[in-house]
């Protein structure tokens, strides 16, 4: 009941409203961005190929709201009013926690419908998109399942985010917290806090990084053969750690908790000092409040922590995680860090630092066959990259190389190669192209093309004629 | 969760008993603090600022740990984990979310508390923000705000009423009607601790005065 109405409050927050119409729009935008023309379009499509991704700019907008509605009760000591009606801090705590869940959650279906609008938009737009691998379009189950995980990674993302804002007591403080503490999720800061290992190491061992590797499960929901347990349940026990701490420094301290040593005493001497007509108020003969036993008396030892003790207590805790945190990162074990998402290990960084990563490869690959380069050094063999792939490559007015962002692991990267004189075949005129490349890394830690398919026709140099996408 | 029933014949009744609460570490001191509050009774807490007469509320509330003494409320102690049953409490902040409307404000406390909406209107229309209750609270003054308070305070018609500072931002009027409203509820039975720096308005009230003096180390 209480977790409803903190619920309701917060919806009608024009806070709230405002990230929910910026989730909606970056569900969109990542369905329906230049990178979707490596993906899926049409509302089911759209989904498919962007949910995911509300574990990456999603994240900050689930945690943010999660963190408003701890904080919203606190700013305006709404627990308090609580407490003095008779509803401990536990259970404020509990619906708090429950409401920045179910709000985390709204926001998450919003942004998966945004995806749903930008893969629809995509898929009515010239150009359109790519159904790169009808492998991954998956069917209804598994696509239900994915939500189902999102969901419950979103929910959990606004449960921390509410503990977070209920121990930060403040609406600024809290989005500032959660919002940094979100930021490595995306895209691109995580490309720019990459150049420093342990701080994206060590992202891993914060609450929302254990959450996502938990909730990706490494490479994404739906890719398969990707999964490595032995780093899930190691996140999974990061993460409770958290919860666990999260909950110990938001719940009120107990009452057997030792503070530090009374030194000295307090006073408050009372008086007295009734009107001498009352018009209201029938005390008769009540005694006056007692008074206090006078000003030098010395306090016993305390029997609850001080407030000083419990600051100290909970920056401790803090500083503790902190120094965790950041030590595990740097020193973050090979299985572990097998654990973290593909673009995220420091495999993938080395190469990416050498210029050997896959998509650097394939760059240099279709740099080097169309200036009529050799390719020795970038493959494998002779044979990975056909004739027929190579004269493509040659004759396409443009080639563009997919994004890393929509790659769902490092060994295939495709292309799309464009032409402006559409290729005629039969009654139809293809205008692009798409060749897939895959790739190998060898003990150097380099990739090399080992095979190469395509190039196979993507999309009609005019839809409007009626042809086959 | 509802508010215990004042049995007691008005004025006998122990409706808050606070035994020697105190704060006490080496940067800061406050208490120890004795206090009755009867069935019937209004006590106000006068005391130089910083004093700690918010202090000594929030402690007897259970709201700040203590680190000695006990406070009981109806004859249950408090803690931060034991909270007091059947208290309305009108803190200094108005605790109210500045989005949502007078009247949705209540609702939501209403609801939190697992009482029926029913009462909130009856509320609204004592603390005279019947007119402006579909209003956003933060287009409400500071008065219409500490109005507001007090009208959720009273959500239940707790025995016992506990305010801070209640006057600050009430006019004449205003202060007023909380003289009255507070009388007629004392009159009724119930109890009032209030913290305050007016002393007319305790006068009127014809409060039992409680000097807070600064728990300063002697």
């Amino acid at each position: 009941m209480m977790a409803w109405a903190l619920t309701r409050a917060q919806l009608r927050r024009p806070t709230t409203r405002a990230v929910a119409v910026v989730a909606l729009a970056a569900g969109g935008w990542t369905a329906w961005s230049p990178g979707t023309a490596f993906g899926l379009s049409g509302l089911w499509g759209g989904w498919q190929f962007a949910g995911r991704h509300l574990l990456d700019v999603g994240l900050v907008l689930v945690a943010l709201v999660g963190a408003l509605t701890g904080s919203g009760v606190r700013e305006r000591r709404l627990d308090e009013q609580l407490h003095a009606s008779g509803v401990g801090r536990a259970s404020s705590l509990g619906a708090t926690v429950a409401a920045g869940a179910a709000l985390a959650t709204v926001v998450a279906a919003v942004f998966g419908a945004g995806t749903a609008a930008g893969g629809l938009a995509r898929s009515v737009t010239r150009g359109g998109s790519a159904w790169i691998d009808p492998a991954h379009a998956t069917s209804v189950g598994p696509a239900l399942l994915q939500a189902g995980r999102l969901g419950s990674a979103a929910a959990l993302a606004g449960a921390l985010g509410a503990l977070i804002g209920w121990i930060a007591r403040r609406d600024d403080l809290a989005a500032g917290v959660v919002v940094v503490a979100a930021l490595p999720a995306l895209e691109q800061t995580s490309a720019l806090l990459g150049r420093l290992p342990p701080i994206i190491d060590g992202w891993m061992f914060t609450p929302l990084g254990a959450l996502r590797t938990v909730a990706l499960a490494d490479r994404g929901l739906s890719a398969p053969g990707f999964d490595r347990p032995s780093g899930v349940v190691a996140a999974a026990v990061v993460l409770a750690a958290w919860l666990v701490l999260l909950v110990v420094l938001a719940l009120p301290p107990s009452a057997g908790r030792v503070g530090s040593t009374v030194i000295g005493i307090g006073s408050a001497s009372d008086v007295d000092r009734r009107a001498p007509s009352s018009p209201r108020s029938s005390p008769g003969s009540r005694p006056s409040p007692r008074p206090s036993r006078g000003a030098d008396r010395s306090l016993p030892r305390p029997s609850a922590a001080s407030p000083a003790a419990r600051r100290g207590l909970r920056v401790g805790s803090l500083l503790m995680a902190v120094v965790i945190t950041v030590g595990a990162g740097a020193g973050l074990p090979a299985r572990m860090a097998e654990s973290l998402p593909w673009r995220w290990q420091r495999s993938w960084r080395d190469a990416t630092h050498q210029g050997w990563s896959s998509t650097q490869t394939v760059d240099r690959a279709v740099q080097a066959v169309r200036r009529g380069d050799g390719l020795e050094p970038l493959v494998a063999s002779t044979e990975a990259v056909p004739s027929a792939v190579v004269d493509s490559l040659r004759r396409a007015s443009r080639v563009d190389r997919q994004p890393e962002s929509t790659m769902r692991g490092p060994e295939q990267v495709t292309v799309r190669l464009h032409f402006d004189d559409p290729v005629v075949s039969g009654q139809a005129a293809f205008s692009d192209y798409l060749v897939r490349f895959s790739l190998e890394v060898d003990e150097a830690g380099r990739w090399h093309i080992v095979r190469t398919e395509g190039p196979v026709a993507s999309s009609t140099a005019d839809r409007s004629e009626g042809g086959p996408r | 969760m509802s508010a215990p029933e004042v049995t007691a014949a008005a004025g006998s009744a122990r409706v808050l008993e606070v035994s020697a609460l105190a704060i006490a570490t080496r940067r800061r001191r406050i208490g120890p603090f004795d206090l009755t509050v009867r069935a019937g009774e209004v006590v106000g807490l006068v005391g130089a600022n910083g004093s700690g007469k918010t202090s000594c509320l929030r402690l007897a509330l259970g709201l700040d740990p203590a680190s000695t003494g006990g406070a009981r409320v109806h004859g249950e102690a408090v803690s931060p984990w034991h909270p007091p049953r059947g208290v309305g409490l009108v803190l200094e902040a108005d605790g109210c979310y500045p989005w949502l409307s007078g009247r949705a404000n209540l609702e939501v406390f209403a609801s939190a508390l697992g009482r029926p909406g029913a009462e909130v209107d009856a509320l609204l229309g004592e603390a005279g923000l019947g007119p402006a209750a579909d209003r956003v609270v933060r287009s409400y003054s500071r008065g219409m705000r500490q109005r507001l308070a007090i009208a959720r305070a009273r959500l239940g018609d707790p025995p016992l009423l506990v305010l801070d500072e209640p006057t600050v931002a009430l006019d004449e009027s205003a202060t007023g009607w909380l003289v009255e409203l507070l009388g007629a509820h004392v009159a009724t039975g119930g109890s009032v601790l209030v913290a305050s720096h007016d002393p007319s308005f305790l006068d009127r009230l014809g409060a039992h005065r409680v000097l807070i003096e600064a728990g300063a180390t002697r």
